[in-house]
């Protein structure tokens, strides 16, 4: 990888963190935060994409793909791997912030209170899932890694007929 | 046609090199990544976006209706490239351009810049107007600051918009021929609390 593409990696992953913070903080997604105020997360989330940006055009970018910069290929592929390495980091990181988040001793767990999605909440995604948080709102409660867990006890891939043969 | 292209083209770019903090913001403007990039960070934020599931379903498929209907922009330009190849203006009206920018070795029209960021400013239009229209304008400075820059003509851009118009409709049609299988791309990804 060349100096070019790893500075546009940095910007697309320290950018993308950003979004994901903003973007989590705006839609309640509290699981998904690494700082606990969700007002502060979306300050750093907008600062984090600014920054990046700022950054990267420090240098001059303005360069031929033939002369060391990027064809549009490249860009696109580069962005998606950042992108995901972005989001795999902020799954990482806020799992471990938010470890106690969703816990079944924790005060605020929806486990705690025997509380359930009613069967025609939004996140069901037809009546056989409703009993089963699914998707994003799940992290309105818990953290990821504590979602997955729950997740996977309770036969959450099962449900969605994922793996089925025949 | 082809004269008051050239006329319009050489007015606009007659201002180039006037002002070194125009030129600057131009150049910046016309960048390879600023416009892209601020597109992929606002199409990775829908993908959070949304009070609820259903919402959030809908962004999500309208992300990847944005990325189909930009790569169909892409090839649709590779496509009219391999059978119309347009000198750059830099090329055609040697020594009457200001060219603020590098030289691209591809052809000039369509502008696959246009093409690609209208088509993804307009798919998104098609779900939200407010933010569809702040990206169609955003795409309409980057075309512009190309034209400024001396690497396009008007027409380019013209062109640019014709096949993200195609492109937005072809990528509809196809979303509406995919959306099983996009509704269950969603559907996995939900059960990794991805979606």
């Amino acid at each position: 990888m060349s100096s070019f593409q790893t500075d546009y990696f940095i910007l697309v992953f320290i950018g993308s963190l950003g979004v994901i913070q903003a973007a989590a903080s705006m839609g309640g997604l509290r699981g998904l935060l690494i700082v606990k105020r969700p007002a502060a997360a979306r300050a750093i989330g907008v600062a984090l994409a600014i920054g990046a940006m700022m950054w990267f055009f420090t240098e001059p970018r303005i360069i031929n793909d033939l002369d060391g910069g990027m064809n549009s290929n490249q860009q696109g592929l580069t962005f998606f791997i950042a992108a995901v390495c972005a989001a795999a980091a902020t799954l990482a990181a806020s799992t471990l912030v938010n470890i106690r988040m969703g816990a079944p001793d924790a005060p605020d767990s929806p486990d705690a209170h025997g509380a359930r999605p009613a069967p025609n909440a939004p996140d069901a995604l037809d009546a056989s899932d409703a009993p089963l948080e699914c998707g994003l709102d799940a992290l309105r409660s818990r953290c990821w890694g504590r979602a997955v867990v729950r997740g996977g006890n309770r036969g959450g891939f099962a449900r969605l007929n994922l793996g089925r043969r025949g | 046609m082809a004269d008051a292209d050239k006329a319009l083209f050489l007015w606009i770019n007659s201002f180039a090199g006037e002002s070194p903090l125009f030129d600057a913001a131009a150049v910046w403007l016309a960048s390879d990544y600023l416009t892209p990039v601020s597109f992929g960070f606002i199409l990775l934020g829908l993908w959070f976006a949304g009070s609820d599931a259903a919402a959030r379903m809908r962004w999500q498929i309208g992300v990847f209706a944005a990325l189909t209907a930009m790569a169909l922009a892409n090839l649709f330009v590779t496509a009219i490239n391999a059978v119309y190849a347009r000198p750059r203006p830099f090329d055609a009206l040697d020594g009457s351009v200001t060219t603020l920018f590098y030289k691209p070795d591809d052809p000039s029209f369509p502008s696959n810049a246009a093409a690609a960021t209208f088509a993804i400013a307009i798919a998104v239009w098609t779900l939200d107007r407010r933010l569809g229209a702040a990206m169609l304008a955003a795409a309409a400075i980057y075309s512009a600051a190309r034209v400024y820059v001396g690497v396009h003509y008007p027409t380019d851009i013209l062109g640019g918009v014709a096949v993200a118009l195609v492109a937005v409709f072809a990528a509809h049609r196809l979303r509406d021929l995919l959306r099983p299988a996009l509704t269950a791309v969603i559907r996995a990804a939900r059960a990794v609390y991805l979606a």
